[in-house]
């Protein structure tokens, strides 16, 4: 039985792969700025107050160049599944942190492209759940324009 | 003399010599006697023992004179008294045949094999050859002779060669040896020279031809074996040539074979000069022979006649009176012999031409040899090649099967790792996880040690942590009494939410600037209290390790931060 159009329209793979490129620019142009301002970026994740006074250089060190790699990855389109599960995983933590802000009514900046955001709402917290259904998106329904996959078809032939 | 009985060709070489000893040993013991008893005994002996006969008898009378004579040797009293009495009974029976031309034959024999029966001699089973011979009336006699010591009957030849003794030594037209008793010796003996000497003639003329048998054996022999040895067609056609032309006194010779198979033509010439004559096209060679000439199946030869020949070769005319022959081989051979300008103005006889076709069949048969063993040894080499063949193919396949079972493991290894690696994209693997994390901490790490403006990943301040507390009830003392400034280390837009009242901003992004303007008058022994820390950030401690470095003596740090402060009933603005 075929399901309808618009289930159709809504999985189909094309959707994901614009999915993919659009979370993917846009983990990789966040990415940009944050590495190039670590100490900005260090407030910023302090300002949130869920990461020990010990982690906060350090993850603020790591997790742009984990933004960045996996932007990469998604966009090229190797290892999507997994990418797009950290990706999914990050915005979930991203999305902890503004909704404990929100509920301890520090009126920090969102710090999530530059350290001069407007400061965290609820309008944040929609945006981040709009990309991480993207990600769900993309890890459910991509499988087009994948660099891994380009060598598929001679693979399944190695593969009779 | 009419000899009627006698063959007029030449008896076998054979049975010449034989009688030709017999005339001789006869000669001998017959001349030994003069009585005619005797010499017919000694006749009758000698026959016996040429002939190996184991009895006889001879029986001989002269009619005008009315003598006889009778001799036996090995037969018993009583059959020879039998035959005494039967055999003249039926002489009646054996007179000569009615003459054909005029006169009756002087000579004349009758012969019986099985003497007893034809006659009804009784008992006389030991004699089985019996002659009679006569001349009408005058002279007669009866030969008799028993089975031969060696078995078996008597040959033509042994009866020719008895006739030939009985006619010469017992019958005589002018002296019958029997009635010749009292004529000269010296005329017998010169009779009996006459005919050694013609015997001898004979004799010698039967040498020559042996002589001349022995030398075509003995070229047919050569010849063979000369042909065996050879190898190659061209060669053996030439020596072939050589051969014949020097056996039978040639001065010209030519020989021509063309091979259809191969279409090779030979060809060799002797006698002509260099140039020699045109060799026959290939066409015009299969053309001398009509194909129902041709058996097909086995080798023949054709005499041709020099009009055939002369049709198509530029031969010279002296040439074209020799002899032609064509040859042919059913494995498609064709050929032409042609000899010409005997050096000796003899013609070849039949015997020769026959011998000359003899060595023509043996060039064919040694043609034929070296074409099967020019195909057996084609045949082998082929064979051998494709046993190589066969054998490099075999090796090339056991190769190819351990390469291909090689590469089918490598094939499944490679496989399995391939279903690994697509599982991997299809579903989330923690491996990959973790190289993400692993590559961002490097990188991350790295980059930030490389760039100016990166931070410390960790703070000395917090394993040091020199700087002294302070309660915040004894800070609200302190506070209270005026005696030390109050120092908020957050950054500004906490300071702006919520601080102590009069305490002053001293963020650490602004430390140097904030210090020279608003702390650097204090004195060095001022009592300085710094707050400002919470889960995520120390500020507190390092702004009181700057202050410290600064030269500040008395920096405390209150403990408990704001939350503290606030509990202990402290203001707090705004």
């Amino acid at each position: 039985m075929k399901s309808p159009i618009w289930i159709r329209l809504l999985t189909h793979p094309l959707v994901a792969l614009a999915f993919r490129l659009y979370l993917g620019g846009l983990f990789v142009y966040a990415s940009l700025y944050k590495i190039n301002y670590t100490a900005e970026f260090a407030e910023t994740i302090a300002s949130y107050q869920l990461v020990p006074y010990w982690g906060v250089n350090l993850v603020a060190v790591i997790l742009p160049w984990i933004e960045l790699i996996s932007g990469i990855l998604l966009i090229i389109g190797i290892r999507t599944r997994t990418v797009s599960a950290v990706i999914g995983f990050l915005l979930i933590l991203f999305t902890l942190g503004i909704i404990y802000n929100l509920a301890l009514g520090s009126e920090i900046s969102c710090g999530c492209f530059q350290s001069l955001d407007d400061p965290i709402s609820g309008w944040t917290v929609f945006r981040d759940l709009v990309w991480l259904a993207m990600a769900v998106h993309v890890f459910f329904f991509d499988r087009s324009f994948h660099l891994e996959r380009r060598y598929i078809p001679s693979i399944q032939e190695i593969k009779e | 003399m009419g000899l009627s009985n006698i063959p007029g060709e030449a008896p076998g070489q054979e049975t010449a010599d034989r009688f030709f000893h017999l005339l001789t040993d006869l000669s001998r013991e017959v001349g030994k006697f003069r009585e005619t008893a005797q010499k017919l005994d000694a006749f009758l002996l000698v026959v016996l023992g040429s002939l190996g006969a184991s009895c006889g008898f001879l029986w001989a009378w002269e009619s005008p004179a009315n003598r006889e004579q009778w001799i036996d040797r090995g037969i018993p009293p009583s059959e020879a008294e039998n035959w005494k009495t039967y055999l003249p009974l039926f002489i009646g029976d054996l007179q000569p045949p009615p003459p054909q031309s005029g006169s009756p034959p002087l000579f004349f024999v009758r012969m019986t094999d099985t003497p007893s029966r034809t006659w009804a001699v009784p008992q006389a089973d030991r004699i089985s050859l019996v002659l009679y011979w006569g001349s009408g009336q005058q002279f007669q006699g009866f030969l008799g002779l028993g089975k031969m010591l060696r078995g078996g009957d008597y040959t033509a030849e042994d009866k020719e060669l008895l006739l030939g003794l009985i006619y010469n030594f017992l019958f005589r037209e002018e002296e019958p040896a029997v009635g010749s008793a009292e004529k000269s010796p010296r005329q017998d003996l010169d009779k009996a020279r006459e005919e050694i000497r013609q015997l001898h003639r004979q004799m010698e003329k039967l040498d020559s031809d042996q002589q001349r048998r022995i030398f075509y054996l003995k070229t047919l022999y050569d010849i063979s074996s000369e042909l065996a040895a050879q190898r190659d067609p061209a060669k053996m056609l030439e020596e072939f040539l050589l051969m014949v032309m020097g056996t039978f006194g040639f001065e010209q010779g030519f020989v021509q074979a063309f091979d259809r198979a191969s279409n090779r033509t030979w060809a060799s010439h002797r006698g002509f000069g260099p140039r020699g004559p045109e060799p026959f096209s290939p066409e015009d060679l299969m053309g001398l022979a009509r194909p129902e000439d041709l058996p097909g199946d086995i080798p023949s030869i054709k005499a041709l006649l020099p009009s055939e020949v002369d049709r198509m070769a530029g031969f010279p005319s002296p040439f074209l009176k020799g002899l032609f022959y064509y040859f042919f081989l059913p494995e498609g051979v064709h050929g032409i012999l042609g000899l010409g300008g005997k050096i000796t103005s003899r013609e070849i006889n039949r015997a020769e031409q026959e011998l000359l076709q003899t060595l023509l069949s043996h060039l064919l048969a040694s043609l034929s040899k070296i074409n099967y063993s020019e195909k057996v040894l084609r045949l082998n080499r082929n064979l051998e090649e494709k046993n190589t063949r066969l054998e490099q193919t075999l090796t090339e396949l056991g190769s190819s099967r351990s390469r291909i079972e090689i590469l089918e493991k490598a094939k499944a290894q490679i496989r399995s790792v391939i279903r690994r690696e697509l599982e991997r994209t299809r579903h989330v693997s923690l491996a990959d996880v973790l190289f993400i994390l692993v590559l961002g901490t490097l990188l991350g790490l790295i980059y930030n040690l490389a760039n100016p403006g990166g931070i410390p990943v960790f703070s000395r301040a917090w394993i040091q942590d020199p700087v002294p507390r302070i309660a915040p009830a004894q800070a609200k003392v302190r506070y209270e009494a005026g005696t030390a400034r109050f120092i908020d280390a957050r950054p500004e837009h906490l300071y702006r939410q919520q601080r102590l009242p009069g305490a002053v901003n001293l963020p650490l992004t602004l430390f140097d600037f904030v210090y020279l303007m608003k702390l650097s008058q204090l004195p060095p022994d001022q009592e300085l209290v710094v707050y400002g820390r919470n889960f995520s950030r120390r500020y507190d401690l390092e702004v009181g390790l700057k202050l410290k470095s600064k030269g500040h003596t008395r920096v405390a740090i209150l403990t408990g931060d704001l939350t503290e402060w606030r509990r202990s009933g402290l203001p707090l603005e705004p």
